[in-house]
C-alpha cells in the first residue's frame, strides 16, 4: 500500500490510522451500549412480569419451539465465529476474509430463515395476539397473553438487528472482495460490523434461557 | 500478521467455538431436569459465562484499550442498576392483584411485613 493511499484514508482530525482505528471502535462501543439499553427495557419489562407470574410464564412458555431455539442459537455462534475468523484473517487476504463474512451473512440468513418458519408454526398454532390467538385455553389468560407479547417483541427486535447485520456484514464482504486497496477503511469496518455481530449474538444466548428453556 | 499467526488465530477460534457449544450443551441439558426457582439463576449464569467468553475472545476486549473495556463495563453497569431499580421496587410490592394486600396490610408497609415479599409460595394471580 502506497504511502499517498494511506494518507488518503485517514481523516485530518486523526494522527494516524491507529488513532482513527481505535476511535472508531470506541465509536462502536458506545453505540452497542446504547443498543443494550433498548434491549434492557424490553428484558426487564420481562423480569418483572416473570416475578408477578411465575406459573404463568412457565406455563405459557412451553408452547414455544424449544428445539428451534436451541437450532438457532447454534447457527449464531457458528455465524459470530465465522466473523472472527474474518476480521483475524490478513487483510493483504482479501478474498478469505471475504469469504468468511459471506459465511457469516448465509448463516444469519439462515438463522432468520428458521425464525421465519417457527414464527408461521406460531401463528398456526395461535400464539400471535390478533390472529386466531386464544387466550382462554391458558389458565391465567392475561399474564399468558402478556408473556405472548414479550416474547413477540423480544424476538422481534431482535430479529430485525439480525436482518440489518446481515445487510452489513454482505457490502462489507462485497467491499473487501474487490481488493487489499481499501484495507484499512475496509479493515476498521469490518471490525466495527464484527462487534455488532457478536452483540446481537450475545441479545440471543439471553433471550434463549429466558424464553425458551426456563420460562 | 504473518500466515502462522493467522493458523494460531483461526485454532483459537475455532477452539473458543467449540467452549461455546459445549455450554450450550449444557444450557440444554440443565434445562431438561426441573431445578424449580433456581433452573432460571443457573441458566443465566451459563449464559453470562457464554456471554463474557464472546467478549473477551470474539469482541477482541482481551486484546483492546483500557477506554474500550471501561465503556462495555459502563454498558453492562446501566443494565445492571435498571434491572436493579426496577426489580427492588417490583419484588417488594403486592402483584397487581393485590394478593399481599388481602392479607391484612392496609399499606405498602404492612403488606410487606406480613407477607414475604420474596417468598414464591405465595398465591399468584389468577385472573
Amino acid at each position: 500500500m502506497t504511502a499517498a493511499r494511506t494518507a488518503r484514508q485517514v481523516a485530518a482530525h486523526f494522527d494516524d490510522a491507529n488513532q482513527q482505528r481505535h476511535a472508531a471502535h470506541l465509536g462502536m462501543f458506545v453505540f452497542l451500549a446504547s443498543e443494550l439499553l433498548v434491549f434492557a427495557v424490553l428484558l426487564t419489562g420481562y423480569a418483572a412480569a416473570r416475578w408477578w407470574y411465575p406459573d404463568a410464564f412457565h406455563a405459557a412458555g412451553q408452547h414455544l419451539y424449544k428445539w428451534i431455539g436451541v437450532g438457532n442459537t447454534a447457527i449464531l455462534l457458528l455465524s459470530s465465529a465465522a466473523m472472527a475468523a474474518a476480521v483475524q484473517t490478513p487483510v493483504e487476504s482479501h478474498r478469505a476474509r471475504s469469504g468468511w463474512m459471506l459465511a457469516t451473512a448465509l448463516l444469519g440468513t439462515g438463522f432468520l430463515i428458521v425464525k421465519g418458519i417457527e414464527y408461521a408454526l406460531d401463528i398456526q398454532e395461535g400464539l400471535l395476539p390478533g390472529f386466531g390467538f386464544d387466550a382462554a385455553r391458558f389458565e391465567q389468560p392475561g399474564p399468558a397473553t402478556l408473556f405472548v407479547v414479550f416474547y413477540w417483541a423480544i424476538t422481534g427486535l431482535h430479529a430485525f438487528h439480525v436482518g440489518a447485520g446481515v445487510i452489513a456484514i454482505a457490502v462489507v464482504a462485497a467491499l473487501t472482495r474487490r481488493g487489499p486497496g481499501a484495507s484499512i477503511a475496509s479493515s476498521t469496518i469490518a471490525h466495527n460490523v464484527g462487534l455488532y455481530w457478536h452483540f446481537v449474538d450475545i441479545v440471543w444466548l439471553v433471550i434463549l434461557p429466558l424464553l425458551y428453556l426456563n420460562p | 500478521m504473518t500466515s502462522h499467526g493467522s493458523k494460531h488465530a483461526l485454532r483459537t477460534i475455532a477452539l473458543v467455538a467449540a467452549t461455546l457449544m459445549l455450554l450450550l450443551g449444557v444450557t440444554v441439558a440443565t434445562s431438561l431436569f426441573d431445578l424449580g426457582d433456581a433452573s432460571l439463576p443457573i441458566a443465566l449464569l451459563i449464559a453470562s459465562v457464554k456471554v463474557l467468553i464472546v467478549l473477551v475472545w470474539f469482541m477482541e476486549l482481551r486484546r483492546s484499550p483500557a477506554l474500550l473495556r471501561l465503556v462495555a463495563g459502563a454498558g453492562v453497569l446501566f443494565l445492571l442498576m435498571l434491572l436493579f431499580g426496577t426489580l427492588a421496587d417490583v419484588v417488594t410490592r403486592p402483584t397487581p392483584d393485590g394478593s399481599f394486600v388481602q392479607e391484612g396490610g392496609t399499606g405498602l408497609l404492612d403488606a410487606g411485613a406480613s407477607s414475604d415479599a420474596g417468598d414464591r409460595s405465595e398465591p399468584t394471580s389468577r385472573y
